[in-house]
C-alpha cells in the first residue's frame, strides 16, 4: 500500500499554493483506504463533460470540436508542418511566437484570435487536471496555481483490503483509540466506546436537556493521552449561540481539572499497586516513575489551549468558517497538535431564522415546512463528512427539535410533534444520531441529583443497535448514575 | 466578522489580486486588474439576481422580517456574499462567464470563504481574559493604577453583574453573565421588572457599568428605581453619599420605549451607536479624570469634580419585556396579525414566523452582547396553561411545558423556540398565589400579599445546577429570606 502512495506523491512536482485543499492532501497525508492507480493511457473525452465557461463550450462546439482528441489533433497538426519552418527562423524567437504559432491554426478553426484561442487551451489544459486526466497542450511549464490531481480514485478498494487496514472503525486490531470517551460508562457502552472518529455524529434534543454539557466533556475527553485510551488531540468548536463564552469556558475548566486529577489518581493508584506487588510497599512515588504514566504536558492549562473555539454570529460567518477548515486544520496538524474533535454548537440556530414565508407550506405527509435551508444545508453535511474521513477526527453536530405540524388524522389531527431541526436531507446525511432528554418522571432523590438525570437514546447507528442510556450532570462533568445499574438498555 | 462584507464590492482587493491564472493572464484576454475585475463580478452578480428575483420575492411576502437583511440604502439587492456562498462553482461559473474559469472560480470562493471566516480563540485565552479587568484600557497601567473613591474597578468576580440575592449570585459563579442572554421567567406580579431593576441598579452602584432598559409594557418605574437604588445604598458598604450614589444609578440608565416587533428591531440596530457612545464617553472620562487628580489625594472632599458625574460604560440591556411585542403581532390565540400578507393566516405559518422573528432578535441580542461585552436580560411572561394533550405530547403551537413547573398549570410563553436562544433562566414564583381569591364568610379575599415569600429557581444555566432560593419584596427591592415551608 505504501508503494503507491509513494507514487501518487511523486506525480505532484511543484509546491502548490495553500489555496486548495486537495493541494496539501496529496502533498502531505496518504489518503486512507485508497489505493493509487497506475499511470493511465490517452484518452479522450467530450469537451461537454468538462467544466468549462459557457462561452468557451459554444465557441468549441460551433467549429466541430466535439472531444479533447479533436483539440490536441488541432494544436499537433500545427506543430509538425511547422517545424521545418520554426528551425530557419533565429534563436532569438521567444516563447510567446512560438505559442501563438501553435495556436493559429486552432485559432483559424475556430475563427478567434491566437491569444484567445491559447486562452481556451489554458482552461481545457486545467480542466483535464482537475479531472486527473493528462494535459493536451503541449508546453511543460507548469505554473503555481495549476489544479493538482484529483480527488477521487479510479480503483476501488476491496473490503478485505479495507478490513484489515489499520484505520477502520471496530477493527479488534487497531492499536490507537478509535473513540472520544465521554465520562459516563453507559453512555460509552451505548456508543459502542464513545463518540467515533471518521463519522459526524448528531447530537439533539430539548432546550437545556444537556448537549452543550456534553459537548464540554467531550472536548475536554478529546485530549486524554493514548496512554490511557484517548485520541490525545485538540478541538475546533464552531460555537453559533455564544455558550463557549465566559460561562462555558468556566464548566470547561471544571471538568477538566477533574479529569487531570482523575488520571493522575489512577496512575499514582497503579503505581502503588505495582509497588505493592514487587515488593517496594513502602517506596514513595518517585518524579521519574509518576511522570513515565502521566505525560507532563497533561495539565488543564494545556486542555483548554488545545479547545479553539470560533465565534460565528450568522450564517455567512458559519459557513465560511466550516469552508475554511480545512486549511486551519492543515496548520494545527503542522504544528504537530492535530485537531481530533470537531463541534458544531449548533448547527441549527442560525438556519432556523429563515421565514418559511417564501415557499408554501408542505403538508399532509409531514415534510418539516419549518425553514427552507435544505441546499446549503446538505453541502455542509457533506462538507463535515469529507472533513471528518480525510482528518480522521469526530465531528459533532448538536441540532435543535422544532415543532411540526402533524396533519395525520389518525390522532385527532391538528397535533404537533417536536422532531429535529434541519429537514429530513440532514437527517439523512449524519451517521449517529442521540436524543438527549430530561428523565420523564425526576424523582426527588435525597441528595438532589434526581433532577439532574438525563437520558441519552441511540437513535441511529451503523455499530450498535437502538437503545438508551442514562447519565447525570455534576460539578464535574458528565458521569454515569451512580446507583444504577450500569449496562445501557438496548432495545 | 462577514457583517462587514455583506456585499461583494465591500471585499478587499487581495481576494481579487492575482485570482486570474499566469498562463491566462499573459494571453490578455482576461481581466487582471482587482478594482476591475471586482466590479465586474459584482455587475454579474447583480444582473444575476434580478434575473431570477428571488430576493425580490423574498422581500415581497415577508416584509417584517426579510427587508432587514437588506441595505436600506438602496432598493434594488446587492450582490450579496451570503448569496455567493449558496451558489455552487458551476453556477458561478455560468454567470460570470466569460471572466473566471471553473478552478478560478473555486480559487475564488476559497478566498471568500478565508477572508469572511472567524478567528479562532483558544478556550485558555477566553479564560484569562476573564480574569483581568473588563475594560482594557491600553493607556491604563493597570499595576499602578489609583483606586478612585468610586469603585469603578470592581471587587468582585469579573465579567459578572450580581443581583444581590446572595444564594443566587453564588450559584452563578457572581451573577448573570456578561456577553450572554438571559431570561426571567414568571407570572404577572411576581417580581420580574423589580428583579431587572435591581439588576441595573446593582451594576452601575458597584461601578461595573451602566444599563439601557428597553420598556414594551409602559412599566417602568422611575419613581421604584429611585427607591431601589436608596434601598441598596443603605446596605452597601463601603458607604457612599446617599445622593451621590443613586445619582450615579440614574444617571447611567437610559430607557426607551417600544410596542411593536418592528420598532423593537429598528431599536436593537441603533443601540449599537449609544453604547459606542456611552462608552467613550466613559473611558474618555476614566482618563481625564486620572488627569485631574489633585496630589494623591482620591478623597472627594479633594476632588469634588470627580464625583459630581461618573459615566460608566454600558454593561445591561434590559429588554422588559419580550413577550409583549411578539404576542402582539403574532397573537396566536386568533389568526390574524398585523401585518396581514397574502399567505394563508393557519397558525402554523404564523407559529414559524414568530419562531424565526425570535431567532432573529435573540441573534441580534448575542452578537451585542457579544461584541460589547454585555449582559443582556430579557423578561418573559406566562400564558394561561395551553391545551395539554392527553397522550402527554406537548402542545407547541402556543405555550410550551416548561419542564420545572411540577403541575403544568402554567407555562412560559413564546415556546420552544425562545427557550433554546437563552442561556441562563431562572424562574420566579409565588408561593401562595396571589390572584386566587378566597371566599371566605361572604366576602372574597386575597390571599396573597405583597410581602409575601417568592421563590427563585435557576432553570438552565451552564454552570449551575437547578437551584431555588426564596426572596421578598420590599420597598428596598428584592432581598433574600430563608425558605419558609
Amino acid at each position: 500500500m505504501s508503494r503507491h502512495l509513494q507514487d501518487a506523491n511523486a506525480t505532484v512536482t511543484n509546491p502548490l499554493p495553500i489555496d486548495s485543499l486537495t493541494t496539501k492532501q496529496s502533498n502531505k497525508r496518504p489518503r486512507h483506504n485508497r489505493p493509487q492507480p497506475p499511470s493511465t493511457p490517452e484518452i479522450s473525452i467530450p469537451l461537454l463533460s468538462l467544466p468549462l465557461r459557457p462561452s468557451t463550450l459554444t465557441a468549441l462546439l460551433r467549429s466541430g470540436f466535439t472531444t479533447t482528441g479533436d483539440v490536441a489533433q488541432s494544436l499537433r497538426a500545427r506543430m509538425n508542418s511547422e517545424k521545418n519552418e520554426s528551425e530557419r527562423i533565429s534563436d532569438g524567437s521567444q516563447n510567446q511566437n512560438d505559442d501563438s504559432l501553435k495556436h493559429d491554426h486552432f485559432a483559424m478553426e475556430i475563427g478567434c484570435s491566437s491569444s484567445q484561442a491559447a486562452d481556451y487551451t489554458c482552461e481545457i489544459d486545467s480542466a483535464l487536471k482537475t479531472v486527473g486526466l493528462p494535459t493536451i497542450s503541449l508546453t511543460t511549464e507548469e505554473t503555481h496555481d495549476d489544479p493538482p490531481s484529483p480527488p477521487f480514485s479510479l480503483f476501488p478498494a476491496t473490503a478485505a483490503y479495507l478490513l484489515s487496514s489499520k484505520n477502520t472503525q471496530n477493527n479488534p486490531h487497531a492499536t490507537v483509540a478509535r473513540q472520544i470517551v465521554s465520562f459516563s460508562r453507559p453512555l460509552d457502552a451505548l456508543l459502542g466506546g464513545g463518540i467515533a472518529l471518521s463519522e459526524l455524529t448528531e447530537i439533539v434534543g430539548p432546550p437545556g436537556s444537556g448537549k452543550t454539557q456534553l459537548a464540554f466533556q467531550l472536548c475536554v475527553d478529546a485530549r486524554l493521552p493514548s496512554s490511557y485510551g484517548g485520541v490525545e488531540g485538540c478541538s475546533v468548536v464552531i460555537d453559533s449561540e455564544g455558550s463557549w463564552g465566559a460561562s462555558g469556558v468556566e464548566r470547561c475548566w471544571d471538568m477538566a481539572v477533574a479529569l487531570v486529577d482523575h488520571v493522575r489518581s489512577s496512575a499514582r493508584r497503579k503505581l502503588e499497586m505495582k509497588n505493592a506487588r514487587e515488593g517496594k510497599a513502602d517506596a514513595a512515588l518517585g518524579p521519574e516513575e509518576y511522570a513515565s504514566l502521566v505525560p507532563e504536558w497533561f495539565t488543564p492549562e494545556s486542555i483548554l489551549e488545545g479547545i479553539h473555539i470560533f465565534r460565528v454570529h450568522d450564517e455567512a460567518s458559519q459557513t465560511c468558517t466550516l469552508y475554511d477548515l480545512p486549511r486551519f486544520l492543515i496548520e494545527q496538524e503542522d504544528k504537530g497538535l492535530p485537531v481530533k474533535l470537531i463541534v458544531v454548537d449548533s448547527m441549527a440556530f442560525h438556519y432556523r431564522m429563515a421565514a418559511s414565508s417564501s415557499h408554501s407550506i408542505r403538508s399532509i405527509n409531514g415534510k418539516s415546512g419549518s425553514f427552507s435551508t435544505s441546499p446549503n444545508v446538505t453541502r455542509l453535511a457533506t462538507l463535515l463528512i469529507e472533513i471528518a474521513s480525510e482528518f480522521d477526527l469526530a465531528v459533532v453536530a448538536i441540532n435543535h427539535l422544532t415543532t411540526k405540524i402533524d396533519k395525520d388524522t389518525k390522532n385527532g389531527g391538528g397535533g404537533t410533534k417536536l422532531v429535529p431541526a434541519l429537514g429530513e436531507s440532514w437527517a439523512h446525511a449524519v451517521i449517529s444520531r442521540i436524543m438527549i432528554d430530561h428523565r420523564l418522571h425526576p424523582e426527588s432523590s435525597a441528595d438532589g441529583t434526581g433532577r439532574d438525570v438525563r437520558i441519552c437514546t441511540l437513535i441511529k447507528s451503523p455499530h450498535k443497535p437502538q437503545g438508551t442510556a442514562e447519565f447525570i450532570i455534576t460539578d464535574k462533568g458528565i458521569r454515569g448514575v451512580p446507583s444504577q445499574n450500569k449496562q445501557p438498555v438496548h432495545h | 466578522m462577514s457583517s462587514n462584507y455583506s456585499s461583494v464590492s465591500y471585499l478587499p482587493l487581495h481576494v481579487f489580486q492575482n485570482l486570474i491564472s499566469h498562463r491566462r493572464s499573459t494571453q490578455g484576454c482576461a481581466i487582471t486588474d482587482p478594482h476591475e475585475l471586482r466590479q465586474e463580478i459584482v455587475g454579474r452578480l447583480q444582473k444575476a439576481g434580478n434575473a431570477t428575483g428571488n430576493i425580490l420575492r423574498d422581500a415581497a411576502t415577508n416584509p417584517l422580517l426579510d427587508a432587514r437583511n437588506y441595505d436600506s440604502k438602496s432598493t434594488k439587492p446587492t450582490a450579496m456574499v451570503k448569496e455567493l456562498l449558496k451558489t455552487h462553482p458551476t453556477t458561478l461559473l455560468r454567470i460570470l462567464d466569460p471572466l473566471l474559469t471553473y478552478s478560478e472560480c473555486k480559487v475564488f470562493l476559497d478566498r471568500v470563504h478565508k477572508e469572511c471566516a472567524s478567528v479562532a480563540v483558544s478556550a485558555l485565552k477566553i479564560m484569562q481574559q476573564q480574569h483581568s479587568p473588563i475594560d482594557e484600557d491600553e493607556n491604563y497601567e493597570n499595576a499602578n493604577s489609583p483606586r478612585l473613591s468610586h469603585p469603578t474597578r470592581p471587587n468582585f468576580p469579573h465579567w459578572k453583574i450580581p443581583s444581590g440575592l446572595p444564594t443566587l449570585d453564588a450559584h452563578l459563579r457572581g451573577g448573570f453573565p456578561l456577553g450572554s442572554l438571559s431570561e426571567l421567567v414568571g407570572r404577572a406580579g411576581v417580581g420580574k421588572t423589580q428583579l431587572a431593576q435591581q439588576l441595573c441598579v446593582m451594576a452601575a452602584m458597584q461601578g461595573i457599568g451602566g444599563s439601557i432598559y428597553i420598556d414594551t409594557e409602559k412599566k417602568m418605574n422611575l419613581i421604584r428605581l429611585r427607591e431601589i437604588a436608596d434601598g441598596m445604598n443603605d446596605k452597601a458598604k463601603p458607604k457612599m453619599e446617599d445622593h451621590q450614589s443613586t445619582r450615579q444609578v440614574l444617571e447611567n440608565v437610559t430607557v426607551q420605549s417600544l410596542l411593536t416587533t418592528e420598532e423593537l428591531m429598528t431599536a436593537l440596530d441603533v443601540l449599537t451607536k449609544e453604547i459606542v457612545q456611552r462608552n467613550a464617553q466613559a473611558s474618555d472620562f476614566g482618563n481625564r479624570k486620572r488627569r485631574r487628580l489633585v496630589g494623591s489625594d482620591f478623597s472627594t472632599e479633594a476632588n469634588p469634580n470627580l464625583t459630581r458625574r461618573l459615566p460608566l460604560p454600558v454593561r445591561l440591556v434590559v429588554i422588559d419585556s419580550i413577550a409583549a411585542p411578539i404576542r402582539r403581532d403574532f397573537d396566536l390565540a386568533q389568526s390574524s396579525t398585523i401585518s396581514t400578507s397574502s399567505l394563508s393566516p393557519s397558525s402554523s405559518s404564523l407559529a414559524s414566523k414568530r419562531a424565526s422573528a425570535l431567532f432573529q432578535i435573540s441573534r441580534k441580542l448575542k452578537q451585542l452582547g457579544h461584541d460589547h461585552k454585555l449582559a443582556i436580560v430579557v423578561v418573559n411572561q406566562v400564558g394561561g396553561g395551553g391545551a395539554k394533550r392527553q397522550d402527554g405530547k406537548i402542545d407547541s403551537i402556543g405555550p410550551v411545558k416548561n419542564m420545572d413547573f411540577n403541575d403544568g398549570e402554567f407555562t412560559a410563553t413564546l415556546g420552544t423556540a425562545w427557550q433554546y436562544c437563552v442561556s441562563t433562566r431562572i424562574v420566579l414564583e409565588h408561593q401562595n398565589d396571589p390572584h386566587k381569591l378566597r371566599y371566605d364568610s361572604g366576602i372574597y379575599q386575597c390571599s396573597g400579599h405583597s410581602g409575601s415569600t417568592r421563590t427563585a429557581t435557576i432553570a438552565k444555566s451552564l454552570i449551575s445546577r437547578n437551584a431555588s432560593l426564596s426572596f421578598e419584596l420590599s420597598g428596598r427591592g428584592l432581598s433574600e429570606v430563608a425558605p419558609s415551608y
